[in-house]
């Protein structure tokens, strides 16, 4: 872990050289702050993930957080596929990094960034209106119980969050904001975790 | 270590859109144990030894609702249950039960209401010897101006428990800065959660138990 200045740091993962994936940060401790993702990349050393915090005022600051990173298959969960004994069941997820903040065409996702345990195709988003984005698992109608975590990307201090899922709703809402509430357009990742089987 | 009972009001939370199958539990407790290993041993090359096997849980927090039982959670872990305390405005408890002794363990949270600018944290976490391994997990949330505010969150819990003789060497999947000693891992003060006084969110009041925190 490296503090490269206030409330800014790179954290590197070594022998994870495989491009892609998703990376989930939670900002850490008893006073307001937030944390994002501002970028990652793998090198042939490792992957390393550059690292924002913000304190309530949405200043830059040093606080703890924690982060989690995965590739291949979602966080939480235990794909079918990788299961050799049981292919019939599986808890399924999905990711993707949301890297074209302001395209207001329906897109897709790098595909080393964009995952789906459903096997239906990779996710797309769509830009609604600033800062408003859907979020499509292709051929899922309902998520069931569904967990989703959201991390803003990019520079600033935008902050990212997924709508309300207590329904299961696919498409998934999610909506960015700048430190003063304003919708904004933002780069994001998001994770899914769903009871739903294959 | 201290033992303290604490009283509040504890929310048995089942999802109440389905009620998973017997079978379906079992499978998926099968599952857990594997959920770390495609991408630690596709881009890592092994697993650090002594690794024991992962635990997880995840679940979705209606935090603004309140009914208990729209709560909506679910907790891939067959063994255990989860609840939800709410201590205040903006800032929960979750507890998992059955989450297998400590090991090196990371928590996310995201908010998840989405109507407008809120973000939720982690204000500590902490993992018990009892009930076979209960976690529990503070998450405050704030509005835009940092002042508390209650919200829907979503939360993950991932561990990998380590046999005592193996230490607690760190595995590649998570961590944290300056991370402190579990024994003293910061959860609000004792006299706050005492304090919290019984609220309309539980519809079932679960008896309290005498719990263990850090002194």
């Amino acid at each position: 872990m490296v503090r490269n200045g206030t409330g800014s740091y790179t954290a590197t993962i070594p022998g994870l050289t495989k491009k892609g994936g998703n990376v989930q940060v939670t900002a850490y401790g008893k006073n307001p702050a937030r944390c994002k993702v501002s970028d990652w990349s793998a090198s042939d050393s490792g992957t390393s993930a550059n690292v924002l915090c913000f304190d309530g005022t949405g200043v830059a600051a040093d606080e703890k957080f924690t982060l989690a990173y995965t590739i291949g298959v979602p966080m939480g969960l235990w794909n079918y596929k990788h299961d050799k004994g049981n292919t019939h069941y599986g808890d399924s997820g999905a990711y993707a990094w949301a890297d074209q903040p302001d395209n207001t065409k329906t897109y897709r996702p790098p595909h080393a960034f964009n995952y789906n345990g459903f096997d239906t195709g990779r996710l797309t988003v769509a830009w609604q209106q600033t800062g408003n984005y859907l979020v499509t698992l292709r051929g899922v109608e309902d998520l069931g119980a569904a967990g989703i975590l959201v991390t803003a990307n990019g520079d600033g201090n935008t902050t990212c969050s997924a709508g309300n899922t207590n329904e299961g709703y696919n498409p998934v809402e999610v909506n960015c904001f700048d430190q003063n509430a304003n919708p904004v357009d933002s780069e994001f990742s998001v994770l899914f975790q769903t009871d739903l089987k294959k | 270590m201290q033992a303290i009972e604490i009283m509040r009001p504890m929310c048995r939370v089942e999802n109440p859109r389905r009620k998973p199958r017997l079978l379906e539990l079992a499978i998926r407790s099968i599952g857990i144990a594997a959920v770390f290993l495609a991408p630690t041993l596709s881009a890592a090359g092994t697993l650090p030894s002594g690794a024991g096997k992962p635990r997880v849980a995840w679940g979705y927090v209606d935090g603004g609702n309140l009914d208990c039982g729209a709560f909506c959670f679910s907790n891939p872990k067959r063994r255990g249950g989860v609840y939800v305390a709410y201590l205040g405005t903006g800032s929960y408890e979750v507890e998992l039960e059955g989450m297998g002794p400590p090991g090196p363990d990371d928590v996310q949270v995201s908010a998840a209401q989405g109507g407008g600018f809120a973000y939720c944290m982690t204000a500590g976490w902490s993992v018990a010897h009892h009930d076979r391994g209960t976690v529990d997990i503070i998450v405050n949330c704030y509005d835009v101006a940092g002042n508390p505010t209650d919200d829907a969150f979503a939360f993950l819990y991932q561990s990998r428990a380590i046999p005592l003789d193996q230490g607690r060497k760190e595995l590649p999947f998570s961590w944290r800065i300056s991370r402190p000693r579990r024994a003293t891992r910061p959860i609000p003060p004792i006299s706050t959660i005492r304090q919290a006084a019984p609220t309309p969110w539980c519809a079932t009041e679960r008896a309290p138990t005498p719990r263990q925190f850090p002194a």
